[in-house]
């Protein structure tokens, strides 16, 4: 890779980075030019990252690794299909975020300070998907939480964004810690901390010390979950609602979601300990079960939008514990800007809700067993054909089965509901969707895993992930379930109890404090 | 505060209740509830005077009640008048005027004040502010419990009466809804409360068997509870209150549920509901940590009493001087529009162009100025928005419509929202149909959305398209018009108001003809008709908005006035009713047409609706005023340049589609003043916009009938909208929504700002704060009527809620007769005026 366009993406991270060292009190003086530096600044190394992407297109394409870019003193960047999605992700994101903001906190005495954390946010994130060196990755990791730690506070007389704050800072440095220590152990075992070098041994057959391999798995792995919310140690998310609107998009779109990023990068690692991936797998899944009940109960957009963050991120963790990690990349980036968009709508809501009715009783009937099993024969036929037409062979891929019944449950779903309107229009349009529905999910998913299936090891199916798919299909089934019971008064009235509990969160917000002291 | 020796229930209190206690309960409940001012769900959100239900009584009196109960403000502070001092808004004299006027109102301790000490004290640099502390108030036990042992548990009831609110009167948002909704709001809340494990994790143990051990019902467990809370029956009314300050927000909210209830004739407990919900968490928290509070005690030491008084007389006594400031410069313009007045009209009008119809609203003053400005040949009228029209608009393809009308009045009738043309009823329901299909479609689009077993799918299928939405929307492109599903663009300009069973609602002809009638009479015109009348309704245009009800039309009840306007120029144009006025006495010319049309506040365009059933003998005219209007809409914008900054005119209309935009426009930011008179009076200077503005010729209403519906219905709203952007600037925490950077809609009715607490009720930090300074200077309402003292002050007698604004100083009023001011006092009295410049020339000599 030439050195010029390795420098089109340094430029501006570093660019980010220096703007996080300009003091608040400097940068509050003049807000105007700084926030339209800092805006300009995530504008460019978006355009920089999407142009590299596509420079390495052909070589990814061709199944091609990652390649280094060194910038002396043993460190380097590590640019593969993996690396330049997610800093095409982050930096588009961050554009999008300072965009907004410049209006949106117009008029507030720190708003320059703000953007002072923005972009070294953005650039310490920047920093951790494109870096080739654990060292560093460590560093700018922690820089992540750093910078975000200060935008959560933007607010600082609001007790509970302080709050909030400080539980977010403490499970940080759980993560830290044992992130720490699967970097030492990595570096214990391999000599080195550049990605290349362990890519390249591991791909050599040199000889590793399995027990060691365990644990780096298994560290890799539960710090991932730290950073990215999974149950038990999400309830700081919902609580950051004391930040302006904003800052919850970049955390939801481009920080929360570093853990799912550092298992995919570390995938070759990983797999080497079937055991860890596959718990993942069941700590995923047992989020998305309890993400998605809560998430039902919610009465405010924004909760919603967090606890439907944390089922997101446990979904992207069952697919990494599946092994499924190119399926786990296409929903990274999908569910970031899906969830930027919504965060940053959601003062929209009520327009939105405008545009929708709950169909008149009489203009829905009853589903027939007939019309449930062609609705979801329907959507079955739609998985399969598209991804018969555009190549990609489910039953061959890890977890490929287990997501395309979760495609097909989806799709029927929506099917089931259109099919009970009255009427042949809306039947049409409901089938068109469903088509185009399933060939963008084969498309998108396709184009992703020829970018990114060089950086990525396939992993064999084991007792392990038997489990977790099981687990899996019955939680699925279990959210199936529920969607309809809860839709009736007397569902209702039989759930009142979890449905209590799950207002709540399940305590977990509340057990927290109590364990991390903070008084009632 | 002193520790009494813990004392547990017993079943003797519930017999206590029973007997000595419920005739003293009630009256406190009641109490509570005259005092507590509702607030709208945001879809309909108006301004509401939150100190509403105290105006029978001294605002002072009022200030230091509520100060004792609560840590609410109603008063600015030292520091921000020293701040309009140094500017130059008021000076020495008027404060000096502003104490002689106090006196002359009567209120006690005035005399005291001096002039010169509080002016010393304001422009010298040392100013000490001597404010009363917490300790000396009466509080709920949680907030005494906190401030000794530094717990948070006050805060933590509030987010807990919070969550059970916003799921129990959850619009929606939701998926899986409460299955206790059905129940009334106290017993929903014990049913949930007795399974809740939440609050005995954060350390109450027990406290499911302590819900689960209350009545049943709330009335009595406020009796029960007060006593468990050893709270003495002669400071019932005051803890309540007290307890219902704690939450202003659903306090509020509670109290619209109440009301709502009343008119559907159905249990209206919800205020009386919360108040037991939160004396219960009090409680419980006293009982298990045996901490109780002595409230016979006195609340503060006399002495401080007194300091305290004397100072909020000070701070009141600036407010006045600041408002004085504010008086004279308004009378001086008046003045110099008296002298023109009398002047003969007849003339002018007959080389009228076109009569326009504003809204009374202070947005509409800006732009009648600039159209009176940038053409001779447009008068200018201003109306009460609705314009007369009580009615609820129902949009095509729904059952249930919105309120085009005060929130004071109740409607009459349902207008229903169709395409106009030559087959109706054929269009109506194929459009109808599209409609329903397509929000359908989106309904259940929305559930694959965000259900738990399909959003998955969702984000993988859908999620990579949200780039071209995200960079749409960063470019400034608005988002999609709902109000137009399902209709084809060629007819849109044709969907709207219709006159569709009028006649099965009972709205005869000859009731037509009384609305056209009493529009024509309220504005004014009833004869001298130019060639286009125009009814011009307002409505604002931001997106990402949830508080966007609030930028409406407040006469239509928070929605735009477009549908008021165009069913009020249907009907004018209608030549049934047009014989109808004749028989009447008012002869409209056949020349004469009605058009409808809608300020745009936002963006200051001027849309003009059904013009093509428009005769063709006027297009000639209707170009020429269009021309008038694109001038004076760019002198408008021009205008609030200077206070919106931007480069220039496009920076404005960016404001309007910009998704990140937290002050789209101000709003009714900056009002102060309502003339009730003939445009004359003001039309040679500029108000800036601080103005309502309503027609009124008290030659032609000799009786007062007119005057008396402008001062029961216009004058009160406008006093709501005043008094709600006073207390959302005085005491923003209390009465304002706080930041809108982190408001999150609950529920789809309301706003909480951050994490949880309480429901937010009033105007956010950035419609009165431009970042350095206020953008809104709080004064009362200063009322500028323009007739015979005598029919005013019969006005009054007949109407007590008003008169009670006017003399416990609510706002300020002033009657003009003779071409001389009079100010009505406290003590009911007019006193005649003088403004700056005689009282210039009086000193200098």
């Amino acid at each position: 890779m030439p050195i010029t366009q390795s420098l089109l993406a340094l430029g501006p991270l570093g660019a980010l980075l220096l703007c996080g060292l300009v003091p608040s009190q400097l940068a509050n003086r003049h807000v105007s030019r700084f926030r339209q530096l800092v805006t300009w600044i995530t504008g460019i190394q978006c355009v920089g990252a999407i142009a590299m992407l596509l420079g390495l297109l052909p070589h990814l394409l061709a199944g091609g690794g990652g390649r280094t870019v060194a910038l002396g003193f043993g460190i380097g960047l590590y640019l593969d299909g993996v690396s330049l999605l997610m800093l095409s992700l982050v930096s588009f994101v961050g554009c999008v975020v300072s965009r907004y903001s410049v209006r949106y906190l117009d008029g507030d005495p720190n708003q320059g300070s703000f953007f002072r954390w923005v972009a070294l946010t953005v650039g310490a994130v920047s920093l951790v998907v494109s870096t080739g060196n654990l060292l560093v990755l460590l560093a700018a990791w922690v820089l992540t939480s750093f910078g975000l730690h200060h935008l959560l506070v933007h607010y600082p007389q609001r007790e509970a964004a302080q709050r909030a704050a400080w539980t977010k800072f403490a499970i940080s440095r759980l993560g830290d810690f044992m992130l720490v220590a699967a970097i030492v152990l990595i570096y214990q075992q391999f000599g080195t901390l550049e990605l290349s070098a362990i890519f390249a041994s591991l791909q050599s057959g040199t000889e590793t010390d399995a027990g060691s391999m365990a644990w780096i798995a298994w560290l890799v792995v539960l710090g991932a979950a730290t950073k990215s919310a999974q149950f038990p140690l999400h309830s700081w998310l919902p609580d950051t609602l004391e930040t302006p609107t904003p800052v919850s998009a970049l955390m939801h779109a481009g920080i929360v979601n570093a853990g799912g990023y550092l298992v995919i990068r570390l995938s070759p690692l990983v797999v080497q300990a079937p055991a860890a991936l596959g718990s993942l797998a069941i700590i995923g899944a047992v989020t998305v079960c309890y993400a998605g009940i809560v998430m039902m109960t919610q009465t405010s957009i924004k909760k919603t939008l967090a606890y439907s963050t944390i089922a997101q991120m446990g979904f992207m963790m069952l697919q990494c514990g599946l092994g499924a990690f190119s399926a786990a990349m296409l929903h990274i980036l999908a569910h970031s800007l899906y969830k930027a968009y919504a965060f940053l709508n959601s003062g929209n809501v009520l327009a939105e809700a405008d545009g929708r009715r709950r169909p008149s009783k009489g203009a829905v009937h009853k589903l027939n067993s007939t019309e449930v099993a062609s609705g979801f024969a329907l959507a079955f036929a739609a998985v399969f054909v598209s991804s018969l037409l555009l190549h990609v062979d489910l039953a061959g891929k890890s977890g490929g089965l287990a997501l395309g019944f979760i495609l097909t449950l989806a799709l029927a779903t929506w099917l089931w509901d259109v099919l009970r309107l009255e009427s042949v229009r809306a039947t049409f349009v409901g089938l068109f969707v469903v088509a185009c529905l399933a060939t963008l999910y084969m498309s998108g998913y396709s184009l992703v895993d020829q970018v990114v299936g060089g950086s990525v090891v396939a992993m064999e199916s084991t007792l392990v992930h038997a489990l977790a798919a099981t687990v899996m299909v019955t939680v699925f089934s279990v959210l199936l379930g529920l969607r309809y019971v809860a839709s009736h008064p007397r569902g209702r009235e039989f759930l009142a109890p979890l449905y209590v509990h799950a207002t709540n969160g399940f305590y977990l917000e509340a057990y927290t404090r109590r364990l991390l002291a903070v008084r009632s | 505060m002193s520790t009494v020796a813990p004392q547990r229930r017993t079943s003797a209190i519930h017999a206590s209740i029973q007997e000595s206690t419920a005739h003293r309960l009630e009256p406190a409940i009641e109490y509570v509830h005259d005092a507590i001012a509702p607030v709208w769900p945001l879809r309909d959100f108006v301004a509401v005077n939150p100190y509403g239900g105290f105006a029978d009584r001294k605002f002072l009196d009022v200030r230091e009640h509520i100060a004792s109960l609560s840590d609410c403000e109603m008063l600015m502070s030292n520091e921000y008048y020293q701040a309009r001092i140094a500017a130059g808004k008021f000076g020495l004299a008027d404060l000096q005027l502003a104490i002689d006027e106090m006196v002359a109102d009567g209120i006690p301790g005035a005399e005291s004040l001096h002039a010169n000490s509080i002016y010393q004290l304001l422009t010298s640099d040392e100013l000490s502010e001597t404010q009363s502390t917490a300790a000396e108030r009466l509080r709920l036990i949680s907030h005494h419990y906190d401030r000794a042992t530094g717990s948070n548990w006050a805060t933590t009831f509030s987010d807990e009466v919070s969550k059970f609110c916003a799921a129990h009167y959850d619009q929606g948002q939701a998926s899986w809804a409460s299955p206790f909704k059905e129940l009334p709001l106290y017993q929903a809340w014990r049913a949930a409360a007795k399974l809740d494990r939440r609050i005995e994790i954060l350390g109450i143990r027990g406290f499911r068997t302590f819900v689960s051990e209350l009545p049943e019902d709330a009335e009595t467990a406020i009796g029960e509870l007060l006593l468990r809370s050893h709270v003495p029956s002669s400071q019932w009314n005051d803890y309540l209150l007290c307890t219902a300050l704690s939450l202003p927000g659903w306090s509020a909210w509670t109290k619209y549920q109440s009301n709502e209830a009343i008119k559907r004739d159905s249990e209206h407990g919800d205020l009386t509901a919360l108040l037991a919900i939160r004396l219960a968490y009090d409680v419980a928290l006293s009982e298990q940590f045996d901490f109780q509070v002595d409230h016979r005690q006195p609340h503060s030491a006399e002495s401080d009493n007194a300091a305290a008084r004397s100072e909020a007389l000070q701070r009141f006594a600036l407010l006045r001087a600041n408002e004085i400031g504010f008086r004279d410069r308004v009378l001086e313009g008046i003045r110099s529009g008296l002298k023109s007045e009398g002047q003969p009209e007849v003339v002018k009008s007959a080389r009228q162009l076109s009569q326009m119809v504003f809204c009374i609203d202070v947005r509409s003053e800006r732009m009648r100025r600039n159209l009176e400005t940038s053409s001779g040949c447009i008068d200018t009228f201003g109306f009460a928005g609705f314009f007369g029209l009580p009615f609820e608009y129902v949009r095509l393809g729904d059952d249930d419509g919105t309120n085009q009308l005060p929130v004071l009045i109740e409607p009459q009738f349902k207008v229903y929202e169709d395409i106009r043309g030559d087959n109706e009823g054929k269009r109506d329901r194929a459009a109808g149909k599209r409609r329903a299909e397509l929000r359908g479609l989106r309904y259940f689009w929305k559930s694959f959305q965000s259900s738990a077993v399909s959003s998955f799918a969702f984000v993988e299928t859908t999620g990579l398209l949200y780039v071209e939405k995200l960079v749409r929307r960063i470019l400034g492109y608005p988002s999609r018009d709902v109000r137009l599903d399902g209709i084809p663009a060629t007819e849109s300009p044709r969907l709207g108001p219709t006159f569709r069973k009028l006649h099965q609602q009972g709205i005869s002809i000859s009731q037509q003809i009384t609305f056209a009638e009493s529009i024509l009479r309220g504005i004014g015109i009833t004869d001298n008709f130019a060639r286009l009348v125009v009814l011009c309704g307002h409505g604002a245009q931001t997106e990402n908005n949830p508080l966007h009800a609030g930028l409406d039309c407040g006469a239509c009840g928070g929605h735009s006035g477009e549908a008021n306007a165009r069913f009020g120029a249907m009907l004018l144009n209608a030549q049934y009713v047009r014989d109808g006025l004749a028989e009447r006495g008012i002869a409209v010319p056949k020349e004469t047409h009605f058009l409808a049309a809608t300020h745009n506040t936002t963006t200051d365009a001027i849309d003009f609706h059904d013009v093509d059933l428009m005769p063709d003998a006027s297009a000639g005219y209707f170009a020429e005023l269009q021309e008038h209007v694109a001038d004076a809409a760019v002198l408008t914008r021009q205008e609030r340049l200077s206070l919106l900054p931007g480069r220039d005119d496009g920076s404005l209309l960016r404001r309007s589609v910009d998704w990140s935009e937290v002050r789209p426009e101000w709003g009714l930011t900056g009002n102060a003043a309502f003339v009730i008179g003939p445009r004359a009076l003001t039309s040679s200077f500029s108000l800036r916009g601080e103005s309502f503005l309503h027609s009124y010729d008290y030659r032609k209403d000799p009786e007062g009938t007119l005057l008396e519906q402008i001062m029961t219905a216009p004058l009160v709203v406008t006093n709501w909208i005043n008094m709600q952007y006073y207390a959302s600037t005085v005491d923003q925490k209390h009465f304002g929504s706080g930041k809108k950077t982190i408001h999150n809609v609950v529920g789809k009715f309301g706003v909480l700002s951050g994490n949880g607490g309480d429901l937010t009720t009033g105007l956010p930090w950035e419609s009165i704060h431009n970042g350095n300074q206020y953008q809104h200077d709080p004064k009362r309402l200063l009322t500028v009527i323009e007739a015979p003292r005598a029919v005013i002050d019969r006005i009054l007698n007949d109407h007590a809620n008003v008169r009670h604004l006017v003399v416990n100083g609510w706002l300020n009023l002033i009657a003009i007769e003779d071409d001389q001011f009079y100010r009505f006092t406290e003590c009911s009295e007019w006193e005649p005026l003088e403004t700056s410049t005689s009282l210039t020339e009086l000193q200098s000599a």
